[in-house]
């Protein structure tokens, strides 16, 4: 035993970079529902950016190691404590052995991420370590976290390998959750806007409701309508897909969609400001930008490309 | 001749390719089609090809497409050209290589709670309505909704059914439903809108197996009607 359970918290699952290959089966690729902060807390351990972390909410879980290890924690502020001393969020951690890790207040933010050094031992449901709770598979025994739960580290050589002086540890400045509009591409409905409407989606501000979850966060605000009403077959859908449902209210499509859909495809929100979305909490309000897909790509692969010199760093200094 | 469709974004890291909305049959083996030449290709930036009625969803890794190529056109740019290069270079003809699958289902009242009203309101016998729904070789249209949902159809019009108004809160693992012209399978315990008109004792969706999924998008697919006895010691 390493990684011990004192208490669950709300909906605690393994996630990775997602579970894709099998959406032809109606398989949902699940996944960490902020991809920059998962990559990030690998990216601070040096390990694989796709490798899998824990994804909490608040109230969060506690946990107790039982065994050394290295930790990182990011996304979402929940003001974490090891054995009731706060520790840095975005900066490699070192736990010993017989150690707790709770998380006192919620200050920013709806998930947070935990990266482990060595990684948890865990099996792979069709190539992917994401929790798929439709399913029953991947991640823990296909399902969220329990109080009890136990999950083993891998070889413990990796933690040893890292810096002892915890001043060499590299940090990382995470990313920009500050307040700003949400860019999207157009889908392809989005011309069956009524023109007032297109206007009404980049004029207002709506609310993310509590109808909001994993599957897709429900927006309440202006009515927005479409001049087309024929009757769309289901089509594939995607992370950050926004829909039109039938009463004029938007749902945004989030990690654990549904493969295919039947609402009009107005948007999408770009895989860039996913993470930003994710990290917003029932209620908050969100404005959308209109943006092409180069730039789309372009803020992507910037990421991505930060991403992999954080790694590149640490690798550097270990 | 090669099929008429158009691409559009599905977000920055998929595309649609679109063969129009429509329920056709014909359309969808275009969609089958292209969906296995594109299989075939086995290229390195799909992360996923995804069928459905009348559209195929092609998911890429643009960090591979950048790595491979440094092109300064977008990747859906690139993406969607190699789509209509291999549309160009492939012959779409009717040979369609769909399995061919067969699936014991029981039409007992028991395993069946729609299915008593709706002989009354189609005014047929219970033998004539498992005649109706056994005598028709489905295509999977495609599979969602559900891990191994499959989309099947058409279902003979004289047993064509809309949705139930209020869904059921829980449909048993393996319950037959009929939707308009479509006959469907729930792979596990879910809440769901179909009217119930029997149970296959086969699992569905099996998360253990290798192969979790029963059907394949693009299987014809036949029913074998079978006694509560039957599905009870299957």
């Amino acid at each position: 035993m390493s990684l011990k359970i004192i208490k669950p918290g709300l909906f605690d699952s393994i996630q990775d970079a997602g579970r894709f290959g099998w959406q032809h089966l109606g398989i949902n690729p699940t996944g960490a529902m902020d991809r920059f902060a998962a990559s990030l807390a690998n990216a601070l351990l040096g390990k694989d950016l796709h490798a899998p972390v824990l994804e909490i909410h608040f109230p969060a879980a506690q946990l107790l190691f039982t065994k050394p290890a290295i930790i990182s924690i990011t996304g979402a502020h929940f003001t974490p404590e090891l054995n009731d001393v706060t520790i840095p969020m975005n900066h490699p951690v070192k736990v010993h052995a017989n150690s707790t890790l709770k998380f006192t207040r919620q200050a920013t933010g709806m998930r947070s991420y935990i990266g482990f050094l060595p990684g948890l031992q865990l099996k792979t449901w069709l190539h992917s370590f994401s929790t798929n709770t439709k399913a029953g598979a991947g991640g823990y025994n296909g399902r969220t976290l329990d109080a009890g739960d136990t999950i083993a580290f891998l070889n413990e050589e990796e933690a040893s390998n890292f810096p002892s002086n915890s001043g060499q540890l590299f940090s990382a400045k995470g990313y920009d959750y500050d307040l700003r509009s949400l860019r999207c591409i157009m889908g392809s409905e989005w011309n069956y806007l009524l023109a007032s409407s297109g206007n009404g989606f980049l004029n207002n501000s709506f609310e993310i409701t509590i109808e909001s979850d994993r599957m897709g966060y429900r927006l309440a605000g202006a009515k927005l309508e479409i001049e087309n009403s024929e009757t769309l077959l289901s089509s594939p859908v995607a992370f950050g897909t926004i829909q039109l449902l039938p009463g004029g209210q938007m749902i945004i499509l989030m990690a654990d969609h549904q493969t295919t859909g039947g609402y009009a495809k107005i948007a999408h929100v770009i895989s860039a400001d996913l993470p930003l979305l994710a990290q917003k909490q029932p209620g908050s309000m969100i404005r959308f930008v209109l943006t092409d897909l180069a730039d789309a790509e372009k803020a992507f692969l910037e990421q991505q490309q930060y991403l992999r010199q954080v790694r590149a760093a640490v690798l550097l200094r270990s | 001749m090669p099929p008429s469709f158009s691409i559009f974004p599905l977000g920055d890291q998929a595309l649609v390719v679109d063969f129009g909305n429509q329920m056709n049959n014909d359309l969808n083996r275009q969609v089958h089609q292209l969906y296995q030449k594109l299989k075939s290709k086995e290229a390195s930036f799909i992360k996923d090809l995804v069928p459905s009625f009348s559209a195929l969803g092609i998911y890429y890794d643009p960090e591979i497409i950048l790595n491979e190529t440094g092109a300064n056109e977008t990747c859906f740019d690139l993406v969607a050209s190699w789509v209509e290069a291999v549309v160009e270079e492939e012959k779409f003809t009717d040979t369609f290589h769909a399995r061919e699958v067969s699936l014991p289902v029981c039409y007992d009242f028991s395993t069946a709670p729609d299915l008593d009203q709706i002989l009354k309101l189609k005014d047929l016998s219970h033998e004539e309505f498992i005649q109706l729904h056994t005598e028709v070789i489905y295509d999977v249209y495609m599979l969602g909704f559900l891990p191994g949902f499959p989309y099947m159809g058409k279902v003979d019009q004289k047993i064509s059914l809309p949705r139930r108004t209020v869904p059921r809160k829980e449909v048993p693992a393996g319950s037959v439903g009929i939707a308009g012209r479509q006959t469907g399978i729930y792979p596990m315990a879910s809440p769901g809108g179909w009217q119930l008109i029997g149970r296959t004792p086969v699992k569905i969706f099996d998360a253990a197996n290798a192969d979790p999924a029963f059907f394949q998008p693009g299987d014809r697919v036949r029913f074998i009607s079978i006694s509560l006895n039957e599905f009870k010691n299957y």
